[in-house]
């Protein structure tokens, strides 16, 4: 059985995962949002999710870690490692302590805020292709991009909530009174910059160019309101 | 060295556990019998504190045997005894001052 998923959030990912399994779906592989089942015994395997710091490769310190304590490596893409256990050999989680699951929260919103920074970068260079190459597919990417931007963005807030729950349970002052919240400035400044590059043709050159500008300043208060989040400890 | 401490719980016991050579799946097992299953090291909480441990040196590879798919194993340096027992006067110090309480002076 294969099912299409977009998950960016890994702990809805895991839970989803195994409610799968608790039906006789053992997850098997991964591709491309693509996952493929296996019938099991309903409930045979526990999954959970780990974040590698290497693109697409694994230690095989890691390996051999995970195979000494019965633990299967079932897929791995990109940042993500899919892992699953035998239900039968006991509960299945891979951080028990505050401490650990800090670093761990730690090390995916990293990899969250450096995916949106590249995206944003990206998405600048496709704004100006835009505006010169006229067509619907720089029209169209330019608005995924954007898409894309917003939710990683909106991740990286949620990552700091976690981040600053687990702190306050160990008693540590947390980042909660400084504004942790992705600016909605951010957020329509990347809509109406692809509203203009989609009715490009309707209008004249002089509200085109006054619109962008519009459009620019809302981006960059949206970015200037949320950079908090890029740099919270 | 100040710094170093206090130790985590997990810490604390994964030193304890290779005070002689001891492998992953035995660290686990060692702790979850010594705490009376109190303290579960999930595998990810023991993996990222091996090698942070091998990487401060309080710890090292004791041996290594790919070929016969023996387990790696792992032994405290004297580094990492010097932090054990440090945390172990910390330690000593608060059991000290809790009699205290008991005295109710």
């Amino acid at each position: 059985m294969i099912k299409f998923r977009l998950y960016y959030d890994k702990d809805k990912e895991t839970l989803w995962l195994n409610e799968m399994a608790d039906q006789g779906y053992a997850m098997t592989g991964f591709f491309a949002g693509f996952y493929t089942f296996e019938k099991c015994e309903p409930g045979e395997y526990r999954y959970q999710v780990d974040f590698s710091e290497k693109l697409f490769a694994l230690g095989t310190d890691y390996r051999e870690f995970m195979k000494e304590m019965n633990i299967e490596i079932v897929q791995q893409w990109f940042f993500w490692i899919i892992l699953r256990k035998k239900a039968s050999e006991g509960e299945f989680q891979l951080y028990t302590d505050i401490d650990s699951s800090i670093a761990h929260y730690k090390k995916i919103r990293t990899l969250f805020k450096a995916a949106a920074i590249f995206e944003m970068i990206l998405f600048i260079i496709e704004c100006i292709c835009a505006t010169n190459i006229n067509g619907f597919w720089p029209v169209a990417c330019a608005i995924l991009l954007a898409i894309i931007i917003f939710f990683m963005i909106r991740e990286v807030t949620t990552i700091n909530k976690i981040i600053d729950k687990l702190k306050e349970r160990k008693g540590e002052p947390s980042d909660r009174c400084k504004n942790s919240k992705a600016s909605p400035l951010l957020a329509s400044g990347l809509l109406l910059n692809s509203c203009i590059i989609l009715i490009d043709d309707g209008i004249s050159s002089y509200i085109k160019y006054s619109l962008q500008i519009v459009a620019i300043i809302l981006m960059l208060i949206g970015i200037y309101q949320t950079r908090h989040i890029f740099y919270q400890d | 060295m100040e710094k170093n401490i206090p130790l985590t719980e997990a810490l604390f016991y994964i030193l304890l556990a290779v005070r002689k050579p001891n492998h992953g799946y035995g660290i686990t097992q060692e702790v979850e019998e010594l705490t009376d299953n109190r303290v579960t090291l999930g595998p990810g909480t023991l993996y990222g504190a091996i090698q942070s441990l091998v990487k401060k040196g309080w710890i090292q590879i004791y041996s290594e045997d790919t070929e016969s798919r023996k387990k790696k194993e792992y032994l405290i340096t004297e580094e990492g005894r010097l932090i054990f027992n440090e945390e172990v006067k910390r330690l000593k110090e608060l059991l000290h001052n809790a009699e205290l309480m008991k005295e109710g002076k």
